[in-house]
């Protein structure tokens, strides 16, 4: 437990040198503002390219506060896992590569201290990013569209959440097995395959974790069938990937050069 | 008492076997030297003691345990070949950190650090980042990092090649106060340093163990008398033929001949100093020069390693 802390607050200490804490988060609340903005700038972004008449733009409907809302979100659910992929694929294989692990796991270090670690470090991360970027979103939708409702947004926020945490602890077991751009690759992959097989069959897979992003996406319009084998699925997922990653790490054996 | 006991370890990747069968035994408070040219098997057997890989087959046991939990309460130290450490954090950070990962509370890993940082050398650089070290550098924070906790075993994988002369003896000086305190095994290319603190030598070739002992045995059974023959350049055929034919007594158990020069290692020196030394005189060889010596444990050394 005291270990695990340890390097908890080495990860946060090397988030900081690093500028990771700064420029996820700039990166998440840039994504998150983008949309209200745009969408409520549409006519004049319109009018000044020149090539609309004027009635149409007087035509344009004023987007919902819910809708611009669900679509900050999609963002997130895009190029906000991307942006996951690229910041963490590194996040053991850089320590098993480099040879800084072996330092580290000679010592009495459970392995399973260390990938949590990783783990919650990641995960502050996101949280820090995807609190900032989404308040922000929420803030101007409000300015600018109307009012959104609280526990709509709160629910829809933490729902996106859990599938971050997916995400991310998908990325650690790839990490742990593969070097640091295949890990991004393939964890893409999966989690783009998961959102595919859920919309194109979502009958087979409602277990999907998948889903998770259709409850966020249903909360705003009201209604909303929770399944909870899709939660079973996620929290497992989690689980199972934290597991295997500290199997893994010293199983596969720590090169010291790189 | 033992401290380490390794039987038949084996470590096999694909068709290779860097190490192939070794066991050994290392007392506690013991200095131990892996001696072997490039290649021979010595990081690979240094990092299955780590236990940073597992071994295919074989067993190691660390004070009597072959438990891999026990084991992992042995502390032990260990610097890599070629140390990476966090770019990012300062030298004393860095070892405060692995004092913590050992086990140790906040202040007294602080303490402990500074104690470690300033026997290795590094006091001054302690509060510079890692990433502006040179290579000695860190290669003594290397070392800082595997002493901070008090191991009870030692293990170095080459820690003096990459440090120049200097840095190279403050190492060996500080090797030789660790001996005191704990038991270490170190691998080398280099016999010198092992012959300067160690009491007892590993010599791997091709993952095999060929040779081990204290550094006196081993001294004692490579030390054969040695003679130096040396004519007269350009002197004619005489004395050459002289000198080869010094090559086919019964005295002789290895000879190399180059130039005007004879290398002979004899079994018997008298009788050998005797029949040369007639010989030139009753021949009126041209001689240069004559000596007579013993073989070094670099001779033994590089015999060990070729054959």
């Amino acid at each position: 437990m005291k270990i695990t802390w340890l390097m908890y607050r080495k990860e946060l200490l090397e988030m900081v040198r690093s500028y990771k804490l700064l420029w996820i988060p700039v990166v998440f609340i840039l994504l998150g503002v983008m949309q209200p903005i745009t969408s409520f700038y549409l006519p004049n972004i319109l009018a000044a390219s020149g090539d609309i008449s004027a009635e149409l733009l007087t035509q344009l409907p004023v987007p919902l506060p819910a809708d611009v809302m669900v679509q900050s979100l999609s963002q997130y659910s895009t190029i906000g896992i991307l942006i996951i992929a690229i910041a963490g694929m590194n996040i053991v294989a850089g320590e098993r590569y480099s040879g800084t692990a072996a330092l580290v796991l000679v010592r009495s270090v459970p392995s399973l201290s260390f990938i949590i670690a990783k783990w919650m470090g990641q995960l502050t991360l996101l949280f820090v990013s995807f609190t900032l970027g989404y308040g922000g979103a929420w803030y101007y939708t409000a300015i600018l569209m109307g009012p959104v409702r609280w526990g709509d947004a709160l629910i829809a926020g933490a729902l996106y959440f859990l599938w971050f945490a997916f995400a991310q602890s998908l990325l650690l077991l790839l990490s742990t097995i593969f070097r640091g751009s295949a890990a991004a690759v393939i964890s893409l992959l999966i989690m783009g395959a998961l959102s595919v097989t859920y919309s194109l069959i979502p009958s087979w897979f409602s277990w999907s974790p998948a889903r998770i992003l259709n409850f966020a996406n249903a909360t705003f319009a009201g209604e909303v069938n929770y399944t909870a084998a899709t939660f079973v699925t996620s929290v497992l997922g989690c689980l199972v990937c934290l597991a295997a990653s500290a199997w893994l790490l010293r199983r596969q054996g720590i090169p010291d050069q790189s | 008492m033992v401290m380490l006991s390794v039987t038949e370890l084996t470590k096999k990747f694909g068709m290779r076997t860097p190490v192939n069968g070794i066991s050994f035994q290392l007392e506690m408070g013991s200095c131990t030297a892996l001696l072997g040219p490039n290649g021979a098997g010595k990081t690979t057997t240094l990092r299955m003691l780590a236990g940073l890989i597992d071994p295919t087959s074989g067993n190691i046991a660390i004070a009597g345990s072959d438990d891999k939990d026990t084991q992992q309460q042995t502390s032990i130290g260990y610097l890599p070949q070629h140390p990476t450490f966090y770019g990012w954090m300062t030298g004393k950070e860095f070892v405060v950190y692995v004092a913590g990962l050992s086990g140790m509370s906040g202040k007294k890993a602080a303490n402990e650090a500074d104690i470690a940082l300033e026997r290795v050398g590094l006091k001054d650089a302690a509060k510079r980042r890692i990433s502006g070290y040179s290579g000695g550098m860190k290669q003594r924070l290397g070392l800082a990092q595997a002493i901070v906790h008090h191991p009870q075993l030692l293990l170095l994988d080459e820690p003096v090649s990459a440090l120049d002369p200097l840095g190279r003896r403050e190492v060996m000086d500080l090797l030789s106060q660790l001996r005191q305190q704990t038991t270490i095994l170190f691998s080398t290319h280099v016999l010198h340093d092992a012959e300067e603190v160690c009491d007892r030598m590993m010599m791997l070739r091709d993952g095999e163990i060929v040779e081990s002992g204290s550094l006196r045995e081993l001294a004692e059974k490579y030390r054969q008398p040695l003679l130096t023959v040396q004519v007269e350049a350009g002197t004619g055929q005489e004395s050459n033929t002289w000198l080869h034919s010094l090559e086919d007594r019964a005295f002789i158990i290895e000879s190399s001949i180059t130039g005007n020069t004879a290398v002979l290692t004899v079994n018997d020196v008298i009788e050998a100093r005797h029949t040369i030394l007639q010989e030139a005189a009753s021949q009126r060889i041209p001689l240069l020069r004559f000596e007579a010596g013993t073989t070094s444990l670099e001779d033994m050394f590089m015999k060990v390693v070729k054959s």
